[in-house]
């Protein structure tokens, strides 16, 4: 322990907070019940007790810059056995929103995330966007000749999909890196602070090697295996994640494919692939998984009435189920030669993904990267977790 | 009254199987008792057979062969009559089987040489029962000439005025009496008060001037304000007491008893009675002695001590580590609670508004202890207190820094609601430094529940100290009582005058006195009135019993009263000062001055007396003597081996009852003990062991209550008192020759009636190692 | 006027409740010289304190208290006490009221000495719900050694059997009365004080505890009975699972209390208990290591304090901030491992001792039992005193949870209340 830590309590972090979902976080009188009952939490400096503290003392440097908030996996356990009803796991996840918002630039974005009200204009962009750039370019026609059957690539160009999509992309790998910096630094020097790890400081090596050690837990999700509350979330998690992943592989796939066509003498080859070829198999069972992981989702969050769901965690919810959903509308309808339906589905499609791209380091969906560092952080620091 | 005897045995409960009633009855028998015996005495028959006797007989002295006292009391009580329960079920057959102690066989029957235990036992039994009632004789009522029934209270904050409240309710005069200028005390000081009713979850505006207006409602209500108690002279039921203006000095302010050093002369003898009394009167120059009654006094009944409590005080250098005395802006709860009731929070060093306020519960430095005087009320008060920090100011900061957060019972939903603050910030923690800052305070804690050493920005501290109780400065009560103003022995209480007793909680040293509220115990409002209403019934029911001439607890009923024989007294003052109830005082020549309605009737005085000239009417130094007299010490020239004879003094509050249950587990222990109960052992007079020796019994033992710090003795002192004159009686043994561990006493508390026997049984095996009494058969 | 008023009243108090608060408020009033009827539903006085083995903080037998306070009745006819008895209804209003009240058949008259013939011949053996069914009795049984009225009782159990004919028969004093019934009284009383005291909370209802599932897990009022010298193992503090000596205890506070789940309010004795159960193991087993697992230790007052000071210099005895929120036995030794955070280092304790103690709060029992009378109650089931109404007061542990001096001195004061309702009315 350094010399004296100078207490001082943020009054409006601790409202934040509250109005997050963390707001019974006031009735903890710290029996430190939460601790125990969190089965992932390790056994020095457990979590959440210390963070319950932290919180109803508006200490937000202790609780935004800290790799144990993105530790709990908000199974829930705490919460139900908390005598005094201030729901710990409630008051991480509200921390965690916090913090997201907290690292991710510029602040209006993570702003109209956290509302409703600016649903639309978030979802405008992207079509606004689409509409504009593709009737000046051309590259959108609305009226795109049927003559070999349901062809996207004549309604809505490649050119036009991957002119949006890759600076989207770039602009939320730059966010990100920007945010993870401060983060790292800042959890190392909590962890630090609060006597959590030996390491003075990161070398890269090290730090890879950890990621490495954690990718396995992360996909076996182990880690919520652990959890009594609410073991059903881990298969619709999971379904969910590989869902994204193979799709995520299949996209890149069909774009590398692509761009490298054009090399050939034979020209460009454009979707849609046959339904022989393997990765189209990969990418019907990835948009199966997303379907079924996300709908078992909504149905256990709506279940669960103790555990806090808001629009934060909905927005995410869905736009993943819609995802999936209108990806393999697309494919369906194409099958089926419904073309109208089939390109107005697409069109939606496309929107989703730009928002899921853009719109990553400012939603929910960004504890996928804050976790994942704090983990590997975590495995590095050589807690026991 | 001149009495008539019927001696009646019990068969039932194995008596009549154990022993041989015939040769029993002919003890009675040559006394010149009548006899009768029963198969069951409790039967309807029995009880028959008794009614008739006292009927058509006559007989109103009964010595009942049966079973303990402490069974079937309510059957074998016959008004009027002098009733003695020999205790053959328990004390003898019970606990001494025939297996272990065989009766004679035929042949063994006539064989001289044959020792029947058992039988024996019960025929000493039966001689000491007889021998008691010849003494004994049936009490009267003591009535005061003059009885008055109101009631002084002494102290008019909450405590004081809900107690005169809730006995005017009860149709009983009252007068207050207040040493501030007007009534409300403490509890008028205070911006909010804490809430003294579920739910407990809100602050609530104080109570005090809503009590006293309702105290204007009663017209049996005196309120003497500016007053205090310059001593309460007499008894329960006829105080007189003398009132004054604080500081203000009179001839009846209370004198004090001389300083120990003060009782002897130049060479260290003892003063004899008189000269202490001219020492005393010099000492107490200008003030009368406490035997001259003031004239102008005002009668009570009884006292209600409701003096309540001040703030403490911290010492020069006290809490330094805190800051307190060297920083301004460091106070205690109590001047922080000035401050709030003054308007909003602001720093007596410069007046600036104070946002930031640390609240510090324990002094720290490595323990995990309150502050001094403190108790749950002061968890509960730094809470309120944090409280006022937000009301004043909606950016403001209240932390408090505790050990243990002691909000017992449904005070719990307090600290709830509180804790729901969102700026109140509360930890576990030690604080080890207050230093200042620039323009504000700085608070270093370590051990905290954040982790680390940590640090606090504050504009005020404020230290939650305790609550002083008015007797940790002066006695308060003044009474005038040869042993002093005060209540004995509050040393052991912290200075509170609390009780000692868990299940009687009023009960104190001084009869007719009850302390309530927070000169007892650190306690909120709430408890306070509890308290205060409880004080009032035992003032009221003392009033009654001293009306109707009966003691109050623990002999709650008891009629006697002991009855001093002054011709042969020699002005020992011994029972003056050994009276655990400070019942007696004494003359300028130290006569003893008796002041029965402060009697509690264990006997210590009977005790104590070296000329043995005090005895109450059922229970004397003769009526144990002649019981101890009863018992046969056999000798050689009964037997070739005589069996020893112990006796054992047994208290009737714990360990007689003890004996019982050894009896009724069917434990068993040596048969040459002989029990005589004891009303306390304060009362066993060493004369009484002393002839026991003299006529050849081996031993003496005492069997009562555990002493010390928490005793158990009902009397209080008793058991301690009869330990230091065992010590004492050693050098007398020695002049008669004989061994000191003859006599012991032994601690049982009632429950320990397993370990009894083997505590008889060693005793019996030290004894017999210093073999027999040489006295025997002289 | 005064006079008139104070003397001796008309009219009688019922106190419901043959504990120590009810002990209490019905001698005081008595000894004030008021008519008392003292009702029961244990064959017994005592209540609660008659199953401790010590008072704290001064480590004295509770039996010592009754035994005076059971001399006060003897020696006071004003007091008529009635066990085996529950109040069925009560009408009217302060100043007067009639209540019914249900004699349950004790099948043993006043004629029994407590010879113990009658056990002796009994040969089924039920469970001592005194000692919390850790010892059997016979059929036939004196509650405790103690008891008052000293009088025998036949459980309901064996009435009808083979049995309850052999105790008759082995009764010499014609004291077994097999063909009792219960039967029904109505009073008049002018005040009723209702002193109803409190019962253990159901540790079972803990589950993660471990209560009921694991043997070495016992309560703290199972820790009186073991300790106490008439208990089921004479006052030897063993373990349940093999009657083996502990070597480690642990004491786990705020068992229910506390917890929005069970008893959300403070039971106020626990911790003082555990501390004084504590002295309990010192005294047996002066090496045995004594852990106290606790969110805050509540020892108010100078008494109290003084009290933990002396736990405190023992180098054997830990206290550590932390509740213990799991528990695990192992299953060849039948040892159990408690885990909790220490708060204040923030380290995970995984402690293993040979036994565990549950600090069970207390639960007024007219939370899962209401009276037949007019009265209000609070969420957790304490009866709320309304003084402006009158006539009718909760004492004691009835009223809200308290330790023994507390709550005497509250009955002390309701016995006024009540005497007040005579007075006034």
């Amino acid at each position: 322990m350094a010399d004296a830590y100078l207490i001082e309590p943020d009054l409006d972090f601790i409202k934040e907070v509250g109005a997050l979902g963390g707001e019974d976080l006031k009735k903890c009188y710290q029996c430190a019940t939460c601790s125990v009952a969190c089965a992932i939490s390790p056994e020095t400096k457990p979590f959440p007790r210390k963070e319950m503290i932290a919180a109803s003392w508006g200490l937000k440097d202790r609780l935004v810059g800290n790799a144990d908030i993105w530790l709990c996996h908000n199974c829930g356990d705490c919460s139900t056995r908390c005598p005094r009803e201030a729901k710990p796991g409630d008051v991480l996840a509200a921390v965690r929103t916090y913090a997201i918002s907290e690292y991710a630039q510029p602040k209006w974005l993570v702003n109209a995330l956290k509302e409703p009200k600016k649903l639309p204009i978030l979802l405008a962009i992207p079509t606004v966007l689409f509409i504009v750039v593709g009737l000046v370019t051309g590259l959108l026609d609305f009226t795109p000749d049927l003559s070999e059957g349901i062809k996207h690539y004549k309604f809505f160009s490649t050119w036009l999909v991957d002119m949006h999509m890759v600076p989207a992309a770039i602009f939320m790998v730059a966010v990100f890196a920007l945010g993870l910096k401060r983060f790292l630094g800042d959890i190392h020097q909590n962890a630090l602070q609060e006597g959590k790890t030996k390491k003075e400081k990161i070398e890269v090596v090290g730090f890879i090697t950890a990621f490495l050690k954690v990718i396995p837990t992360i996909l076996k999700h182990s880690k919520f295996s652990d959890c009594t509350e609410n073991k059903d979330r881990e298969i619709a998690h999971m379904l969910t994640i590989f869902g994204f992943i193979g799709l995520f592989i299949v996209t890149s796939i069909i774009f590398l494919v692509m761009w490298g066509s054009y090399l050939l003498p034979s020209g460009p080859l454009h979707g849609p692939w046959s339904q022989l070829n393997p990765v189209k198999w990969l990418a019907n069972a990835s948009g199966i998984a997303l379907i079924v992981g996300t709908v078992w989702l909504i149905i256990n969050r709506r279940a669960k009435k103790d555990q806090k769901s808001d629009y934060w965690d909905w927005y995410l919810i869905y736009l993943a189920f819609g995802l999936g959903v209108t990806g393999m509308g697309t494919e369906l309808t194409r099958l089926a030669g419904w073309a109208f339906i089939c390109y107005l589905l697409y069109f939606i499609h496309l929107i989703l993904v730009f928002c899921m791209i853009a719109y990553l380091p400012f939603s929910k969906l960004a504890h996928l990267v804050y976790r994942t560092v704090a983990m590997t952080y975590n495995e590095y620091a050589g807690r026991n977790f | 009254m001149d009495k008539k005897y019927g001696v009646y045995i019990c068969e039932g409960c194995g008596i009549g199987e154990a022993l041989d009633i015939e040769k029993l009855c002919d003890v009675p028998k040559e006394e010149g008792f009548p006899v009768k015996t029963c198969p069951i005495l409790c039967s309807q028959e029995g009880v028959e057979l008794l009614k008739k006797d006292i009927a058509n007989e006559g007989v109103n002295t009964l010595v009942l062969a049966a079973c303990s006292r402490r069974v079937l009391f309510d059957v074998f009580r016959f008004d009027g009559c002098i009733v003695d329960r020999v205790n053959l079920r328990e004390q003898v057959v019970w606990s001494h089987p025939r297996s272990k102690y065989p009766a004679p066989t035929e042949e063994q029957k006539d064989d001289e040489d044959f020792i029947d235990h058992v039988q024996m036992m019960a025929e000493d039994y039966l001689k000491m029962g007889m021998a008691r009632v010849e003494k004994v004789n049936l009490p009267e009522p003591y009535k005061l000439e003059t009885f008055n029934r109101k009631i002084l209270v002494i102290g008019g904050g909450i405590t004081g005025i809900s107690a005169a409240i809730e006995a005017a309710k009860t149709g009983y005069e009252v007068t207050i009496v207040e040493k501030e200028s007007a009534l409300g005390g403490q509890a008028k000081k205070w911006r909010k008060q804490l809430p003294g009713a579920y739910p407990y979850d809100s602050l609530i505006p104080p109570t005090v001037e809503d009590k006293i207006k309702d105290l204007q409602n009663y017209s049996n209500i005196t309120v003497k304000t500016e007053t205090v108690v310059a001593r309460i002279a007499g008894e329960p039921g006829d105080f007189t007491v003398t009132l004054k203006k604080p500081g203000e000095k009179t001839e009846f302010d209370v004198p004090y008893p001389l300083p120990d050093e003060m009782k002897v002369d130049e060479k260290g003898k003892e003063l004899d009675a008189e000269a202490l009394h001219a020492k005393f009167m010099e000492y107490n120059k200008g003030k009368q002695d406490i035997l001259t009654l003031d004239q102008n006094g005002e009668k009570f009944g009884a006292v209600i001590l409701a003096a309540g409590w001040r703030p403490y005080q911290p010492e020069e250098g006290e809490f330094a580590h805190l800051g307190y005395g060297q920083i301004a802006d460091v106070v205690t709860n109590h001047q922080f609670e000035d401050i709030a009731a003054g308007g909003k929070i602001t720093r007596p060093s410069d007046g600036k508004e104070a946002k930031s306020v640390v609240f510090i519960q324990s002094p720290g430095q490595g323990d995990d202890k309150d502050f001094a005087y403190s108790g749950a009320v002061t968890s509960l008060v730094a809470l309120k207190q944090a409280k006022y920090v937000r009301e004043d100011y909606s950016d403001g900061k209240a932390y408090v820094f505790y050990q243990h957060m002691r909000t017992v019972g449904l005070t719990e939903n307090f600290y709830k609601s509180i804790q729901q603050d969102q700026g109140i910030f509360l930890t576990k923690g030690e604080v080890t430094g207050v230093s200042k800052n620039g323009g504000s305070l700085i608070v270093e804690a370590d051990n905290t529940l954040l982790g680390e050493k940590i640090q606090v920005k504050a504009d005020l501290v404020v230290l939650g100290t305790g609550m002083v109780p008015a007797t940790k400065d002066s006695p308060v009560v003044n009474l005038a009582y040869r042993q002093g103003p005060g209540f004995r022995d509050n040393a052991i209480f912290d200075e509170y005058a609390d009780s000692n007793f868990i299940c009687f909680p009023y009960e104190t040293q001084r009869t007719g006195i009850y302390a309530a509220g927070g000169i007892r115990r650190s306690m909120t409002v709430e408890e306070s009135i509890e308290d205060a209403t409880g004080a009032a019934l035992k003032a009221i029911q003392c009033l009654e019993s001293v009306n109707r001439g009966v003691s109050v607890h623990p002999r709650s009923g008891d009629m006697t009263i002991p009855d001093f024989f002054m011709q042969r007294c020699t002005q020992c003052k011994r029972c003056t000062e050994e009276c655990p109830f400070g019942a007696i005082d004494d003359d300028e020549k130290g006569t003893p001055k008796p002041n029965p309605a402060r009697c509690r009737r264990c006997g210590t005085c009977m005790g104590c007396c070296p000329e043995r000239i005090i005895n109450f009417c059922d229970y004397s130094i003769d009526s144990i003597g002649s019981m101890v007299k009863a018992v046969g010490v056999p000798s050689e020239d009964d037997y070739d081996e005589p069996p020893l004879r112990i006796l054992g003094l047994v208290c009737e509050n714990d360990a007689l009852p003890a004996l019982d249950i050894v009896g009724l587990n069917r434990l068993s222990y040596s048969a040459d003990v002989r029990f005589i109960a004891v009303r306390c052992l304060g009362s066993v007079n060493v004369i009484w062991i002393k002839d026991a020796l003299a006529q050849g019994m081996d031993g003496v033992f005492l069997l009562g209550c555990k002493h010390g710090d928490d005793y158990q003795c009902h009397f209080v002192k008793g058991s301690e008192l009869a330990d230091i004159r065992m010590k004492k009686i050693g050098d007398a043994l020695s002049s008669l020759a004989l061994e000191e561990e003859r006599v012991a006493q032994f601690q049982v508390a009632i429950d320990e009636y397993d370990k009894i026997p083997q505590i008889i049984d060693d005793f019996v095996a030290s004894v017999e190692e210093m073999g027999p009494n040489p006295f025997k058969g002289f | 006027m005064t006079e008139a008023k104070a003397a001796p009243a008309n009219g009688s108090i019922l106190v419901v409740g043959g504990g120590i608060s009810g002990l209490t408020t019905a001698l005081e009033a008595a000894e004030v010289g008021y008519e008392v009827f003292l009702v029961e539903k244990n064959p017994y006085l005592g209540g609660r304190v008659a199953q401790l083995n010590q008072y704290f903080p001064k480590l004295c037998p509770p039996t010592c208290g009754l035994e005076i306070n059971f001399r006060r009745i003897k020696d006071n006819p004003r007091i008529h006490i009635m066990t085996l008895a529950e109040v069925q209804k009560v009408e009217g209003t302060p100043g007067n009221y009639n209540a019914a009240i249900k004699i349950n058949p004790r099948y043993v008259n006043e004629n029994c000495t407590c010879c113990g013939d009658c056990a002796e011949a009994c040969q089924t053996e039920i469970d001592s719900e005194f000692d919390f069914g850790m010892k059997k009795i016979k059929g036939a049984y004196l509650p405790f050694e103690m008891a008052f009225p000293s009088r025998f009782v036949i459980s309901p159990d064996i009435i009808g059997t083979e049995d309850a004919q052999r105790c008759k028969k082995a009764c010499k004093y014609d004291a077994v009365d097999l063909d009792m019934a219960p039967k029904t009284l109505n009073f008049n009383a002018g005040a009723i004080v209702w002193a109803t005291g409190w019962q253990p909370y159901d540790a079972t209802k803990i589950d993660n505890l471990g209560f009921g599932q694991h043997a070495n897990i016992i309560t703290n009022m199972m820790m009186e009975r073991l300790a106490a010298p008439n208990g089921p193992t004479k006052g030897k503090i063993i373990r349940p699972s093999d009657d083996k000596e502990p070597e480690s205890i642990a004491f786990v506070q705020c068992a229910g209390s506390r917890d929005e789940k069970y008893l959300p309010y403070c039971s106020y004795i626990c911790c003082m208990a555990s501390l004084k159960q504590a002295t309990y193991v010192r005294e047996r087993y002066p090496e045995a290591k004594i852990y106290v697992f606790y969110i805050d230790l509540r020892t108010p007052g100078y008494r109290y304090e003084r009290f933990y000071e002396t736990i405190k210099e023992d180098e054997n005895i830990f206290l550590i901030k932390g509740k213990v929120a799991e528990v695990s036995e192992d299953p060849s030794t039948k040892n159990i491992t408690v885990v909790a955070e220490n708060a204040v280092t923030g380290e995970k304790v995984h402690q293993q001792v040979e036994m565990v103690v549950l600090a069970t709060g207390m639960q007024p029992t007219t939370a899962t039992a209401k009276l037949p009378a007019d009265l209000k109650y609070n969420a957790d089931g304490f009866i709320l005193n309304d003084f402006e109404a009158g006539g009718m007061f909760a004492a004691g542990c009835a009223n809200k949870p308290a330790d023994v001096v507390s709550s005497n001195q509250n009955a002390t004061g309701m016995a006024l209340k009540a005497i007040q309702t005579l007075v006034n009315r």
